[in-house]
């Protein structure tokens, strides 16, 4: 026999800890409210019988957003055996308002009263006893973080589970109130009446979904019941019905409960907030905070310490550097295999994917310091903070985060999107995380600003992008807002968690709950992707007439990249970047590649100008470096062939920049700074990569609005570009 | 108008309702209304903000409050705050 047993609660209140304790699985614990959004299951580790999941936090059973409706849903319809209730008992007011809308459901109920540890700091004492006599369920006092009292609880819920125990009806409300649920229960005839009582019970506190799933007359007639009660008796149902449960929960605690203490103490939490918070210091020390969280991700400075590479630079390295190894094992395993294969993994899926290698570790540092940041509670302040500011634009401080985290990668930032409350903020902030620069753009200004403004400052130009970025951002925030949803900024109101140093293992189960977004991503759409682009790079007509066979030396029937599929399709669409400078095709298959993976563009580049990519030109390159150096960038011992040389200067050295003096021939593809810059731009605010507009499908849930939002960004992406070009050229005549 | 005994104990005279968002840190009161759309009030519900709820102001800067209630901390915007009444 098997048992589904869920966990609902207050956002906070530590389900996840207790999932993660009853059944050693891997899984997130944050601070963030409602950052558990799917539903996790995970058996009992010492009784596999019990299936453990975990919903969403919520508050209520009248959902607000979308992800308490995912609990409420599962409650009620789903009806899991026995429904794990737990209660913060350092909050047990607010925390037992959701109990009891637990228990209204009939549903079978063991409440774990959390945090216990807390609580006896502060010295103050709870009657279990008396509690759960007054709620009519088991009340178990735990803390989940140090696994106290797990067992007793799980011995409970397999009773409860397997036993015929069920709540014991308690009454909650009382004058008019039960006499309306009678008639409106009468109405709506459920078979179960316990059922019934609570759709009625929902129906007077103004619930659409409930209301909606009525018979037409029978929504007539509750309707009319609700309004003459309402008149009659002077009251609003759903106030009073709130009232009623609060004065409940007021009773029972006053009878269970004894505070030590009853004024207001100021906590460590309170301490913290009024500097982190403040007026005057929020600002700077959230600067600052930002400053680190970048510098330890992609400095090559750290902490301005020249040559000192940053966390994030090192571990990059190292990355590439075990690739650089694997693909040599590989090139070795297939020296005999035919050209095409080895072409296809060598250059195609080991090069392609090797675009990527390089800053996946960039985007794991960011992400988990991002989770650091959020499991330690300081994210809701700067949301909080951060909302002065979003709000003049049209969006809610809780926007901040995903825009943060698009500049790691925007497909986990799109799904951070769903914390937001705002359906609005939602739509708009998932459409400009794709402005964001990305880990996977960065390579392509990396690789513009060394070709193009080696004679300026460099770093300063890199800035601009940035900038750019975030300021059209706002922009386009503020159309959408006021252009096409015709609103302003939705109210912003947050719980804000007490400040808690996060366990490690926490921050990095968090930490990879997002870069599994991400690596599922490379996994497959980028795999996919490498595969077809190779394959249109490398054919033609003539591969499949025999005519490319018949003019190689060994016979094979690939193409070369210039004579591809892909140059025609370069060649097609060319013209229409003429107003922007890149009218070319090389550059505009850089653009496509980038729909692929924007990581792909620099890559693309090498193979596009290979004309410039000589042997000889490499030889001389690389000369100019010791031997140190090149095991550095992945030489083997002094091994130097052609293709590794070919390989490391595609992804390492154009990836970081380094050669000023790269392609000749493309700068008769993109003639001038001005050029060079809206090429830039363009790539920064075009439609992101596929894996992205993946996300922002299921973000938008339509393709019509996904469709919309690319028409934004692409609309965007052109004026931008278009705008710059053309006011470069007029300011460079002068 | 309003006198303030001490920060628990107050006393009303005549209609003593104002806006939360006018409350100063460290004031105590009690909620009496909320002017705005009906899903907001029931989010509020949700989050402890009842008819008669006791609020403490404990923070404030330019985005909005700090609130406590119910032993729980919420942050709101200014502009929320101003259609939350109090007495
Ligand atoms: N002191 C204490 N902290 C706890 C306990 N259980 C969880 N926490 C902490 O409370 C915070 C929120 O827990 P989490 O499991 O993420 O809550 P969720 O939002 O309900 O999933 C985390 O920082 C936990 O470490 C406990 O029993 N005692
Ligand atoms: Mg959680």
């Amino acid at each position: 026999m098997s048992y589904t047993i869920a966990l609902a609660g207050n956002p906070n209140c530590g389900k996840t800890t207790l999932f993660n304790e009853l059944t050693g699985s891997k899984q997130h614990v944050g601070n963030w409210p409602g950052v558990t959004v799917e539903k996790k299951e995970g058996l009992y580790r010492k009784n596999k019988e019990l299936n453990i999941l975990d919903l969403p936090g919520t508050y209520s059973l009248s959902p607000y957003s979308a992800e308490e409706l995912i609990a409420r849903d599962y409650i009620v319809k789903e009806k899991p055996d026995v429904v794990i209730n737990i209660v913060d008992a350092t909050s047990i007011e607010r925390n037992l308002y959701l109990t009891l809308q637990i228990l209204e459901t009939g549903i079978k109920t063991v409440v774990a009263l959390n945090m216990m540890d807390e609580v006896e700091q502060r010295g103050d004492q709870i009657n279990f006893d008396k509690l759960s006599k007054s709620l009519g369920v088991k009340v178990i006092p735990i803390t989940a973080k140090s696994r106290k009292g797990l067992d007793n609880l799980m011995h409970e819920v397999e009773e409860v589970a397997k036993g015929d125990i069920r709540p014991t009806q308690i009454s909650v409300f009382h004058g008019k109130i039960p006499q309306i649920i009678a008639q409106v229960s009468s109405v709506i005839q459920e078979e179960n009446e316990q059922y019934g009582n609570w759709k009625a019970l929902k129906i007077l506190e103004n619930d659409q979904q409930i209301l909606d799933s009525l018979k037409e007359d029978d929504q007539l007639r509750v309707t009319q019941i609700v309004n003459q009660a309402e008149k009659e008796y002077q009251m609003d149902l759903e106030a009073e019905i709130a009232d009623q449960r609060y004065q409940f929960i007021a009773n029972i605690t006053k009878a269970s409960v004894v505070k030590k203490s009853t004024g207001y103490t100021e906590t460590t939490s309170d301490k913290l907030d009024k500097v982190l918070t403040n007026r005057f210091a929020a600002i700077p020390i959230f600067a600052i905070i930002m400053y680190l969280l970048f510098a330890t991700t992609f400095s090559e400075s750290f902490l301005f310490i020249e040559g000192l590479q940053s966390p994030g630079v090192w571990l990059a390295g190292l990355a590439e550097t075990v690739w650089g190894f694997l693909t040599g094992l590989l090139e070795g395993v297939l020296v005999n295999a035919s050209p095409w294969v080895f072409s296809l993994v060598i250059d195609g899926i080991m090069g392609g994917l090797g675009a990527i290698v390089g800053f996946i570790p960039l985007v794991l540092v960011l992400f988990l310091l991002i989770s650091f940041l959020e499991d330690c509670g300081y994210m809701a302040r700067i949301a909080f903070v951060m909302d002065r500011i979003f709000r003049k634009f049209g969006l809610s401080g809780r926007s901040f985060i995903p825009l943060l985290m698009g500049f790691g990668c925007s497909v986990p930032a799109m799904t951070a999107t769903r914390t937001l409350e705002s359906e609005k903020d939602r739509k708009i902030t998932t459409i400009i995380t794709g402005f964001m620069p990305c880990g996977a753009k960065v390579p392509i200004f990396a690789m513009f600003v060394s070709v193009f403004f080696a004679d300026g400052n460099k770093t300063l130009v890199t800035y601009s992008i940035y900038m750019l970025s975030i300021v059209v951002a706002i922009l386009i925030s503020l159309f959408l807002n006021k252009v096409v949803y015709k609103s302003g900024a939705s109210n912003f109101i947050m719980e804000l968690p007490k400040y808690r140093i996060p366990m490690a293992k926490t921050v990095f189960i968090h930490g990879y709950e997002k870069i599994k977004d991400f690596a599922i991503k490379a996994g497959t759409i980028i795999f996919m992707s490498t595969i077809i682009l190779w394959l249109l790079s490398n054919f033609n007509v003539d591969s499949f007439n025999g005519k490319n066979a018949a003019a190689s030396d060994n016979g094979s029937n690939l193409a070369e990249m210039d004579d591809s599929f892909l140059a025609d399709i370069g060649n097609v669409i060319a013209p229409v970047f003429k107003p922007l400078g890149f009218g070319e095709w090389r550059p505009t298959v850089g653009v496509i590649t980038g729909w692929i993976a924007k990581e792909n563009v620099v890559v693309t580049f090498a193979q596009l100008y290979d004309d410039d990519v000589t042997e000889e030109y490499l030889e001389t390159f690389f000369q100019k470096y010791t031997t140190e150096e090149l095991s550095d960038f992945g030489f083997e011992d002094g091994v130097y062939d052609f293709d590794t040389a070919f390989t490391i200067y595609s992804e390492v050295i154009l990836f970081e920049g380094q050669d000023e003096n790269a392609f000749h021939t493309m700068k008769d593809d993109i003639k001038t700074k001005a050029a060079a810059y809206a090429y830039m731009v363009f790539n920064l605010l075009c439609m992101p990569c596929f894996a992205a507009v993946g996300a922002m499908k299921r973000e938008l849930k339509t393709w019509r609005l996904t469709g919309f939002g690319i028409f934004v960004q692409m609309t965007t992406a052109y004026l931008v570009s278009l705008m710059i070009y053309q006011i470069g050229n007029l300011i460079g005549k002068f | 108008m309003i006198t303030i005994v001490n920060e628990n104990q107050y006393h009303l005279k005549g209609d003593g309702t104002m806006a939360l968002s006018m409350m100063a840190i460290g004031e105590t009161r009690r909620i009496s209304e909320f002017r705005g759309k009906p899903e907001m009030k029931q989010h509020l519900q949700n989050l402890g903000f009842q008819k008669g709820a006791e609020i403490k102001v404990v923070g404030e800067n330019p985005s909005g409050l700090i609130l406590l209630i119910k032993d729980v901390r919420i942050a709101l915007n200014r502009g929320l705050a101003s259609m939350i009444l109090v007495d």
